[in-house]
């Protein structure tokens, strides 16, 4: 009988475990829309990148990664050059590497 | 102003053939003239439900098709004449019925009823397009369980994409037995993970399976919980504000004993 207690006391209640999940499960999947989605945000984004650096937009990815608590943007562009152009007066980059942009 | 709501869950099984029927007698009890569509074509269900298979003539792909007008499909509840069912189809498939033809038909039938409510498959393929293109206003209807609660929250997030926001929630098969134990997701956790609006609670109910044996709807009985629960929603959905009722069943004296020992959670 005692250990019974005992055990009723330090095991969290089921429905607890079952709401964390949820929160856990839901947070992933509201932010996994469609691939259309995805595939207007990495054009955009290929826009905005397209002014300052010359990039293989074919090859570019665009997705979402789950760490523990959080979901990040992942977007993968390979960078061939930088245009001259949109140098300006900032510092030089690295030219002709691939890069990772974490928005 | 007709109102089109559309009962949804994406999972199967928790409820909204149940729900369609009980709220639609429900309102039919309140002198508003309804009328039930079956989508779930190729499954049709709503029909055994509220006792009225052997009245079927045509059906709903019937209708679409030319094959009848749409009033000759039409079946007239048992007890109610303001209360019809459009049946689904059996023999044919999701497919048969598209979208723009689930609008027209919807628009169609504003002219003579007051809620055409739409009983809709499980799922979010065709069948859930078919019957959600019609609706302006939804009802989603889950379990207090993680995979149902999940199923509406995707639910939710499609309906949001179509532009027809703000559903509202029924919460289906409440126990408040494994509620007070901690064994069940209560009504807070539910909504605060789904965060829409609650529309209503009903709990489990044995007489919901005896009743629908009969094919005879539990708001009809007044000592089912479940039919005073969907009672209760009705009103609401006709803009009465009615308080959430009590939801346990009157304590045996078992669970007395045994929270009187300190072995239950309350
Ligand atoms: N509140 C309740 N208490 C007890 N039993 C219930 C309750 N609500 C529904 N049921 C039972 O649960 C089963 C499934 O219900 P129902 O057919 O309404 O679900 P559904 O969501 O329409 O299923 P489907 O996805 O297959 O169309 C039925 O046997 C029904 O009698
Ligand atoms: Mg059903």
């Amino acid at each position: 009988m005692f250990s019974f207690l005992k055990k009723l006391f330090h095991r969290p209640a089921s429905k607890d475990i079952a709401k964390e999940r949820l929160q856990l499960i839901l947070a992933r999947e509201r932010v996994s829309p469609s691939p259309s989605f995805l595939e207007r945000v990495k054009d955009d984004i290929i826009q905005v990148v397209n002014h300052y650096l010359e990039i293989d937009a074919a090859a570019a990815q665009v997705r979402f990664v789950h760490q523990e608590s959080m979901v990040a943007l992942m977007a993968r562009i390979p960078v061939l050059s930088v245009k001259p152009a949109a140098l300006g007066k900032k510092e030089e980059s690295g030219h002709g590497e691939e890069s990772q942009l974490d928005c | 102003m007709p109102q089109v709501i559309v009962v949804t869950s994406g999972k199967g099984g928790v409820g909204k053939t149940t729900t369609t029927a009980n709220l639609g007698t429900a309102l039919a009890m309140l002198n508003q003239h309804v009328v039930l569509i079956d989508a779930d074509i190729g499954l049709r269900n709503l029909d055994v439900v509220l006792g009225l298979e052997n009245r079927i003539v045509y059906d709903l792909v019937d209708v679409v098709e030319g094959y009848c007008r749409l009033r000759q499909a039409l079946v007239r509840d048992k007890q109610f004449d303001n209360l019809y069912l459009l049946p689904a189809a059996q023999t044919k498939d999701k497919t048969a019925v598209n979208p723009e033809q689930m609008t027209a038909l919807c628009q169609e039938l504003r002219q003579d009823f007051d809620y055409i409510m739409i009983d809709c498959p499980a799922g979010i393929e065709q069948g859930f397009k078919n019957a959600i293109a019609g609706a302006e206003k939804a009802i989603i209807v889950t379990t207090p369980e993680v995979a149902a609660i999940r199923d509406a929250d995707r639910i939710i997030g499609l309906l949001e994409a179509e532009g027809r926001g703000d559903p509202k929630l029924v919460i289906n098969r409440l126990r408040p037995n494994m509620v007070r134990r901690g064994d069940m997701l209560d009504i807070i956790d539910v909504i605060d993970i789904l965060a829409i609006d609650l529309l209503g609670v009903v709990p489990e109910d044995e007489r919901v399976v005896a009743l629908t044996n009969r094919g005879e709807a539990a708001v009809l009985q007044n000592n089912s919980r479940a039919g005073k629960a969907y009672r209760n929603i009705a009103l609401r959905i006709t803009g009465e504000n009615v308080p959430l009722m009590p939801l346990a069943e009157e304590e045996g004296l078992w669970d007395r004993l045994r929270r009187a020992v300190g072995l239950g959670r309350h």
